[in-house]
């Protein structure tokens, strides 16, 4: 603030400062918060502040994802059903309604018993105690994911730990090894293979979700028309309660061979990024590109998997690079 | 003029806006009339929901949700605001209570790469969009209009029903809950 200025007359400008940023100002008030801001290194901070602020937003603004019109059919049925206002019931049918309702549920409870013990072990052996390998930290030039993720313990307690059964995914590009939560599974029958790999791959379990970004995860493939083109794909990993989960990226069932993928970004637990060389056997049918086990914390992605794969076969001029 | 005769006329409480065709067969329930409104507006709101929610499942439900409502209230609805913005109060409203219901870290899914060396803008992206998902819904919500669905002020402080005023100050404390949080502070 410059010498002299009254703190009055800095907070009422300072407080013009949004609205001099986004141009709404005219006139006199914005000469006087040009005149001020000439004069007030703590308003030109603030006001740099504020672009910046702006800019990330605006950086990060994500696209979403097209809704099929099928989709969009079905929810706009599903919208209009809910939406109908049903008849009221008597109060002499609802009384009947209840009765039936609550017979009904009696019956099959006492029917259930035998099989209670049976479903209790189920679920208590479903989760098995499964080895976690901590991350190593290594060296790398991510300071916001550092700064983002540098809350997380060293090492994640061993009482967080689960297990996880053996399961792939084989047609998204990534699957995780997990107990899948049959949450939201009903009627995925009906939608569209790309629409329901990704659905699938967020329900490994139902404590740690898996987000594919699988907009190219299917067309990687270089072509005849455009032998050079290089998909990406990329692998948020979050976890809200489970602290580790096998992750396996596979790509394919490609039919032409001769596709080398070639790096993945990784942050581990202490925010440092590194990438990390990975390879596709060249017969590729589907193959694993590489299995690591990955930190998790409440909520926090811990990583970022970037993967490419690009066009190694040979030419008529010799191999590509 | 004074700011609230200006949201008056902006938001349509003085001058009554042009009604849409099928507006009087969607009000009496006509399923036609129905179907051009969401026809209409569907996507728009689904944008809206998916940026507010960050899951597309997610989105789904919130824009199911608002449709449901906005069906049923249709009879209701005088016209003294714009179609898009009473359906948009419907659809924020509705994404945020699904938003506080289910409680999990909204996790969008990122865009396509258009090179490799793009992972650091990427992380980047990703670590502004966790630390928005971890602010207060109402913050995030405003911060989504102004940045992602690059709304006015005036067309935000219809669809949240506050005053101009009002918005710019949620919006500068939202930033500035943004800023500290971006920065490692407390929110």
């Amino acid at each position: 603030m410059a010498f002299g200025m009254s703190q009055w007359r800095h907070r009422r400008l300072a407080a013009l400062l949004p609205a001099y940023h986004s141009g709404e100002l005219s006139g006199q008030k914005q000469k006087a918060v040009e005149q001020h801001l000439a004069e007030c290194a703590a308003c030109r901070a603030s006001l740099q502040r504020l672009a910046q602020t702006g800019h990330l937003l605006s950086a990060a603004r994500p696209d979403s994802p097209a809704l099929p019109a099928e989709r969009a059919e079905a929810l706009f049925q599903r919208a209009l059903a809910a939406s109908q206002i049903r008849p009221k019931a008597t109060v002499g049918r609802r009384i009947a309604a209840l009765s039936l309702s609550a017979a009904c549920l009696g019956l099959l409870l006492w029917l259930a018993r035998p099989l209670m013990p049976a479903i209790r072990g189920v679920v208590k052996n479903s989760m098995p105690t499964g080895e976690t390998s901590p991350l190593t930290a290594q060296s790398g030039a991510f300071p916001a994911v550092k700064q983002h993720l540098s809350h997380l313990p060293e090492k994640i307690p061993s009482q967080k730990t689960a297990g996880y059964a053996e399961a792939s995914h084989r047609f998204s590009s990534v699957s995780g090894l997990g107990k899948r939560s049959p949450r939201r599974l009903a009627g995925s029958e009906r939608i569209e293979p790309r629409r329901r790999m990704r659905r699938e791959t967020s329900q490994i379990h139902e404590s740690a979700r898996l987000e594919v970004a699988a907009e190219n995860a299917v067309s990687p493939i270089p072509t005849a028309q455009s032998p050079a083109a290089q998909g990406h794909l990329v692998v948020i990993m979050t976890g809200e309660t489970t602290p580790s989960l096998h992750v396996t990226v596979t790509i394919g069932p490609q039919t032409q061979p001769g596709f080398t993928q070639v790096s993945a970004f990784r942050s581990d637990d202490q925010g440092n990024g590194a990438w990390k060389q990975c390879t596709i056997r060249d017969d590729l049918q589907a193959e694993t590109v590489t299995t690591t086990q990955y930190q998790f914390m409440d909520g926090q992605p811990v990583a970022c998997l970037a993967l490419e794969t690009r066009d190694n076969r040979p030419t008529e001029k010799g191999d590509r690079p | 003029m004074d700011e609230i005769a200006v949201m008056q006329i902006l938001t349509g409480k003085v001058t009554r806006q042009e009604e849409p065709g099928w507006l009087a067969g969607a009000r009496t329930g006509q399923q036609e009339a129905l179907e051009q409104f969401y026809q209409d507006y569907h996507a728009q709101v689904y944008r809206l929901c998916y940026r507010l929610l960050g899951r597309s499942d997610d989105a789904e439900d919130a824009m199911q949700a608002a449709f449901v409502r906005a069906f049923r209230a249709l009879p209701k609805f005088r016209g003294d605001c714009a179609v898009r913005t009473w359906l948009y109060r419907i659809a924020v409203n509705e994404a945020l209570t699904l938003q506080r219901r289910r409680r999990h870290t909204p996790t969008d899914l990122p865009d396509s790469l258009p090179t490799a060396d793009a992972a650091l803008r990427i992380t980047e992206r990703i670590v502004v969009r966790e630390t928005l998902a971890q602010m207060r819904p109402d913050q995030r919500a405003l911060l989504v209009l102004l940045y992602w669905e690059e709304m006015s002020y005036e067309e935000i402080a219809a669809i949240l029903e506050i005053s101009l005023s009002a918005v710019k100050m949620r919006l500068n404390r939202a930033r500035n809950a943004f800023q500290k949080r971006y920065e490692g502070g407390e929110g």
